[in-house]
């Protein structure tokens, strides 16, 4: 039979017959390649059964509850959607959102233009001033928010150094924690002293990103120091200024641990905010379904806001 | 002999695997609610009384042979969240204490055992019956109170005298009405002088409102809210008034203060202050420059006090129920009450051990007369919401003490929502 095949040499048959390095290697690096996935895999195991089972678990189970009429005691009962709509007539629950909204109206602004007067303080200064100061601002983010909070309680009691400190300049201060009008005042007061070191560092990186270019040449066009600001770097801060109200925006929504140590949601319900009433409402109350429905309202509420202010970038957002 | 030679990424991978199983073991159950056959668990919240605590658990210990595995005490306010995930975690300890609020929520709710058939063998003689009785419920009985702190008016004996003032030394009624009480407040109030601070303790609303002639906070059978009665709005308004009418009670404000009252009394600054027997330790140590002494509360329609009791219960989920029992039987006997009514800490469960707390007298207070308050106790009418229901008329309240509304606007306006709940 002649034909194609029968013209192989007995050299190209051994190719044929027997493997080549290549082929051999080929199942190795198949085994090597499970090994280095598996120790991948080895590597973030922790991580991911730590998220997996203090996350996610929780979370749906958090979702199903919300579905649910449950104590945590006794067997949970499908209520399908009833726990949601019983919120809009849970006079308390508005009330919370109501104090939650102010509280955000008035710490945001106060937060972002205080970071924002201390990050270009900090940007101007030398560089151990500024070390200094950034510091400084920043270790009230990360101190103990309990701890702040006892010490503000101080602060704010009526015989407290800020009613001191009032008086000295002939003003009769308030009793700032048990006044319906001033509770809230005090603990916006505290919650933007505590967090306004990290916007501060985040707008800070970003005025330490502007091109000095675009400064030399606005002083050659004779740009007084106010157009700069609002010429330069106002617009190219844009993008961190976005993303710090975004993140300020959620934190205020979170806003828990100053109302829980310095006024319990008190006088009456003043400083009563959202998410120390779905607390009250799980751990207080035993009304877990119910807490868990409130939870995740305020996420897709968050998340409705988000997505809004993402959408608006687009009109004041600058990206160089 | 061979040895392997281990590369440095197997080592991080062992490490990696080590870390991942550690994690799913931490998720594993605890021993916070097991036991073995020689152990029994215990969880309680810190309070002035730890040391009392350890002493009757270690002599339990050295008694049985039975080790008591102790959680670490939280505070009080931790506690009152904490005890339901210790209920509910399906690992409970084999004892715990329990805020009395909740007593009727839990044993309606079948997390405690049934212990009535054992607390019934208890004998009658022995035991204060009347105050064992607050756990009996219809839904069964999970545990016993202790003891229970009466509470009392103490006040400053030197300051008093000064003005004239002898306060009764016991029970009678015709020697102590609310309006003597606000004379002799009046009298002593002056400068930074305060004559009375009755507030900073809840247990004066059912305490008045009872004086008053209305049956507490709630009605017997836990579904009315009848602190929003005209007798509870009443009671609660003359109390008020002792600070926006009379001025002779500190500001809600000042009283929010950590110990605010304690440390006005301590400074020689408050005349009277409504407080629980607990509190006669602290004025042994801290009180030096004056003499104090107790006071019966003033009487109206009644005159009696709600003592706080200290409840301890044994979950149904236990892991060994039968040890809870015995070590609750040991904390209600006269050995344990012994240690805590020589301490003067509160009246025990035992009469026999209760009668040590008048020898707990070091500068000549009058003692008996706690003993003798245990006699009128009351105890709020309990509900199968009690503490939804605080957390809906308190915050209202709390304008009315600081003048924002009245009294009475301040509880009908939550009369509605808190039998809501409570119904």
């Amino acid at each position: 039979m002649s034909g194609p095949r029968s013209s192989v040499s007995s050299a190209d048959m051994s190719v044929l017959t027997e493997p080549t390095a290549s082929a051999v290697a080929r199942p190795e690096r198949r085994r090597q390649r499970r090994r280095a996935a598996l120790q991948g895999w080895a590597f973030v195991a922790p991580l991911v059964i730590g998220i997996a089972v203090f996350q996610a678990y929780p979370l749906l189970v958090s979702l199903w509850a919300s579905f649910h009429s449950w104590d945590g005691f006794t067997t949970p009962t499908w209520i399908g959607l009833d726990n949601f709509t019983a919120m809009p007539a849970d006079e308390l629950l508005v009330n919370s959102v109501k104090i939650t909204l102010l509280f955000t109206l008035g710490s945001i602004p106060l937060t972002v233009v205080l970071a924002l007067l201390l990050a270009v303080l900090c940007n101007r200064g030398g560089r151990i001033s500024s070390s200094f100061f950034r510091t400084a601002y920043f270790t009230p983010y990360v101190t103990s928010i309990v701890a702040i909070s006892l010490v503000f309680t101080q602060f704010f009691a009526p015989e407290g150094v800020i009613n001191q400190v009032l008086g000295l300049v002939g003003i009769d201060g308030p009793e700032w924690l048990a006044d319906s009008t001033f509770a809230l005042v005090a603990v916006i007061v505290v919650a933007v002293w505590q967090g306004v070191g990290y916007p501060m560092v985040i707008l800070l990186s970003g005025l330490q990103a502007i091109p000095k270019e675009l400064y030399e040449a606005a002083d050659v066009d004779g740009a007084s120091p106010p157009a700069r600001f609002l010429r330069i770097t106002l617009p190219l801060l844009t993008p961190q200024l976005f993303f710090v109200l975004i993140t300020q925006f959620i934190l205020s929504f979170q806003i828990f641990g100053v109302v829980f140590v310095m006024t319990s949601g008190g006088p009456g319900n003043a400083t009563s905010v959202f998410i120390y009433y779905v607390f009250q409402n799980a751990f207080s109350f035993g009304q877990l379904g119910y807490a868990s429905a409130m939870a995740w309202a305020m996420f897709l509420f968050i998340v409705a806001l988000t997505v809004i202010q993402l959408r608006l970038q687009k009109k004041w957002v600058f990206y160089a | 002999m061979t040895m392997t030679r281990i590369s440095r990424r197997s080592l991080i991978t062992g490490l990696g695997a080590l870390g991942a199983s550690g994690a799913l073991a931490a998720c594993g159950g605890g021993p916070a609610g097991s036991a073995t056959p020689n152990e029994v668990s215990f969880a309680n919240w810190s309070d002035n009384f730890a040391d009392l605590y350890t002493q009757s658990l270690d002599a339990y210990e050295a008694q049985s042979g039975v080790t008591v595995v102790r959680q670490a005490d939280v505070p009080f306010d931790d506690y009152q969240t904490r005890f339901r995930t210790l209920l509910s975690g399906g690992q409970p300890p084999g004892l715990m204490r329990l805020n009395d609020d909740f007593v009727r929520e839990m044993t309606d709710k079948e997390q405690l055992a049934d212990l009535g058939e054992r607390i019934s063998g208890l004998s009658e003689e022995e035991y204060f019956a009347d105050v064992a009785a607050f756990t009996a419920l219809e839904s069964g009985q999970g545990g016993l109170p202790i003891g229970s702190s009466p509470r009392v008016l103490f006040y400053n004996k030197t300051m008093l005298q000064e003005a004239g003032i002898t306060p009764p030394s016991s029970w009678v009624p015709d020697q102590w009405q609310w309006d003597d009480v606000l004379a002799a407040a009046q009298e002593v109030t002056g400068g930074d002088r305060y004559g009375i601070c009755l507030w900073t303790d809840t247990g004066f609303e059912n305490t008045f409102a009872v004086n008053n002639g209305g049956p507490g906070i709630f009605s017997a059978d836990g579904t009315s809210f009848t602190l929003a009665d005209p007798a509870g709005i009443e009671a609660i308004q003359w109390v008020v008034d002792l600070t926006l009418k009379h001025k002779v009670q500190p500001t809600w404000a000042y009283l929010t203060g950590e110990d605010a009252d304690l440390r006005l009394f301590t400074a020689g600054n408050l005349g009277m202050f409504f407080g629980t027997m607990g509190l006669a330790t602290y004025m042994r140590e801290n009180v030096t420059d004056f003499e104090w002494d107790v006071a019966p509360m003033p009487a109206k329609v009644e005159q009696r006090q709600e003592g706080s009791l200290s409840v301890f219960v044994v979950p149904r989920e236990s892991a060994d129920v039968d040890r809870g029992w015995e070590l609750l039987q040991w904390m209600v006997g006269r050995e344990s009450g012994s240690i805590f009514a020589e301490a003067g800490a509160f009246i025990p469960l035992h009469r026999e051990a209760a009668a040590l707390v008048e020898k707990t007298s070091t500068q000549g207070e009058n003692m008996a007369l706690f003993a003798e308050a245990a006699g009128y106790q009351t105890t709020v009418n309990s509900t199968r919401a009690t503490a939804q229901a605080v957390q809906l008329y308190r915050p209202q309240l709390e304008r009315a003490y600081i003048g924002e509304i009245s009294v009475e606007e301040a509880l009908t306006s939550v009369r509605a929502q808190v039998e809501r709940v409570i119904g």
